[in-house]
């Protein structure tokens, strides 16, 4: 049979005929599975987020100076560079009532904050760990490292510019780049990790450069992560250490609280995205199907003349059907391209934009999510315009050929 | 309607080489050249090439199909991956502080003109395939 009068030409030649709503269908099917890709890879991005804030917070109980729990919230969240520091007795304090609260282990960590020095350079988070009792990011660093921090060595955060071998200067000292971290979707992105005998030499510069002391009494202890014995309950040690300490301007935050905050967000969100995306394949099908009926309407004469000529009811709906699959077939494929291109733009900044962690699926997921959102589209399609084609294939011959 | 098309792109394209140094300067080059005189050159190179072949669009239908839309949304696309170093090019950057012309003006009119351009460049890729020119045969 010559390609001309095979079904996938007529249905070609179809599309072609009516521009003008072959053009609405595609932009209707295109936006379907544009926001179904992007809606699902938002939901998955987020999902993958908040399980990564989950598994990095490995303390039970974060210690921070009394009124600064924000500050450490978005700090954890979007890297926002800040200075702040516990009083030089909170130690001492958390050992006195050790035994009381259940604490195991305890580890200080120190956050100071670069300057803005010219316009190209921001300032930047620097955290200062202690190796000998670090429990929470040791690990997983030592996963890019191999090895512990040298002085003088930083590791940075997977959105900061510096690779293995750079040199990178702050407060007129020089660091070695000593690896970079995997993406993690949340603060650590945008942080430098140092131990804490370099972040002390970089503070005392930060001291001079200011020309006034980061804290009058020399404290340079940012936060103490808290490690419990097994059978104590994070909730409750950290309300008995707030009150045991109370009126000392140290405040005990749980872990849970910050990853429940945002789990709590990441269901609202979910739950409006999901409802958006019901709400839109509804539409879809609404769509496809009415301007297919309409225009199948429109065509009963041509549909006469094909059932006139010897075409059968089903080569009928075949023919309607390979024309509603090639048009769905080219939306789904553009709106999953452009849905790709929106997320290489628009992702690496949607930490800052919806103060969530956002952390992308794998490239392998991506793809599979990229092929399931195509095929959801395309069939939306043709399930859509499949009533009209029954409908059309219905055509009494001798009524429309009078 | 390709020719309307390839009309819009090639005025988008001229608007994006000039925006950089004329319409929407970045930041003054003082001693130090900051990564946003870089991403305007980039930019203005960019603007020049869309034009380009819009304008080849305008006079030979070659230039109408869908390579051609393919290739200028991906320029345009660029014109932003770039100074944003989502794609790495040498110094091209932007200055870190919002209050800046590059950050200020400069880029919030290169992104209207990519978006402009890359939506042109979709209701062309559409207008083909209703219109009967599936790319893959051009």
């Amino acid at each position: 049979m010559p390609d001309s009068i095979s079904l996938s030409a007529v249905a070609k030649k179809n599309i072609q005929r009516n521009p003008g709503r072959s053009f609405c269908l595609i932009v209707v099917v295109m936006l379907l599975s544009l926001f179904l890709f992007v809606g699902t890879v938002l939901i998955s991005s987020l999902s993958g987020g908040a399980a990564s804030v989950a598994n990095r917070l490995g303390a039970d109980i974060m210690i921070v100076p009394e009124g600064f729990d924000p500050h450490v919230d978005s700090i954890l969240l979007s890297g926002k560079p800040s200075t702040f520091y516990l009083p030089s007795y909170a130690f001492e304090e958390l050992e006195k009532i050790k035994n009381d609260v259940g604490i195991e282990a305890m580890s200080a960590q120190t956050f100071l904050a670069t300057l803005n020095a010219s316009c190209c350079s921001y300032p930047v988070q620097l955290v200062g760990i202690d190796f000998d009792s670090d429990f929470i990011v040791k690990p997983w660093l030592e996963i890019s490292l191999g090895h512990e921090l040298h002085d003088g060595e930083i590791i940075v955060g997977y959105h900061v510019a510096g690779y293995p071998g750079d040199t990178l200067q702050f407060f007129s000292k020089n660091l070695n780049v000593a690896g970079r971290l995997e993406q993690t979707g949340m603060g650590f992105d945008s942080m430098i990790f140092m131990n804490r005998a370099t972040i002390a030499v970089l503070a005392k510069e930060a001291e001079r450069i200011r020309e006034r002391p980061l804290k009058n009494d020399g404290s340079l202890t940012s936060v103490i992560m808290l490690k419990l014995k097994p059978g104590f309950s994070s909730t409750a040690s950290a309300i008995e250490i707030n009150r045991l300490l109370n009126n000392k301007g140290i405040y005990a935050l749980f872990s849970k609280k910050f990853v429940n905050s945002i789990s709590a967000s990441l269901i609202t969100i979910s739950k409006i995205l999901s409802f958006s995306l019901i709400a839109l394949w509804l539409l879809a099908i609404v769509i496809v199907a009415l301007i297919f009926s309409l225009s199948l309407s429109e065509r009963k004469k041509e549909m006469g003349v094909l059932r006139a000529l010897g075409a059968s009811r089903g080569i009928l709906i075949k023919l309607n059907l390979t024309e509603a699959f090639f048009v769905s077939f080219y939306g789904a494929v553009l709106g999953v391209t452009v849905g790709s291109v929106l997320i290489t733009v628009f992702s690496p900044g949607a930490v800052e934009a919806l103060n969530m962690p956002f952390l992308l699926p794998s490239k392998t997921k991506l793809i599979l999510l990229a092929v399931i959102s195509d095929f959801a589209a395309v069939v939306t399609g043709v399930i859509a315009a499949l009533w009209a084609s029954v409908k059309a294939s219905r055509v009494d011959v001798h009524e429309i050929m009078r | 309607m390709k020719k309307l098309f390839g009309a819009v792109n090639f005025l988008s394209g001229l608007f994006l080489s000039l925006a950089p140094f004329v319409l929407f300067p970045v930041c003054d080059t003082t001693e130090k050249i900051m990564g946003c005189y870089y991403s305007g050159i980039f930019i203005t190179c960019a603007g020049i090439f869309i034009a380009l072949i819009s304008l080849l669009s305008l006079f030979f239908s070659v230039w109408t199909k869908n390579f051609s839309l393919v290739i200028i949304s991906a320029a345009a696309l660029s014109c932003w991956l770039v100074p944003n170093k989502i794609i790495e090019l040498g110094p091209c950057g932007l200055c870190a502080n919002p209050a800046h012309p590059c950050q200020a003006s400069t880029m919030p009119a290169v992104e209207i003109i990519i978006a402009l351009i890359f939506t042109v460049c979709i209701a062309g890729i559409i207008f083909n395939f209703v219109k009967g020119d599936f790319s893959s045969r051009a």
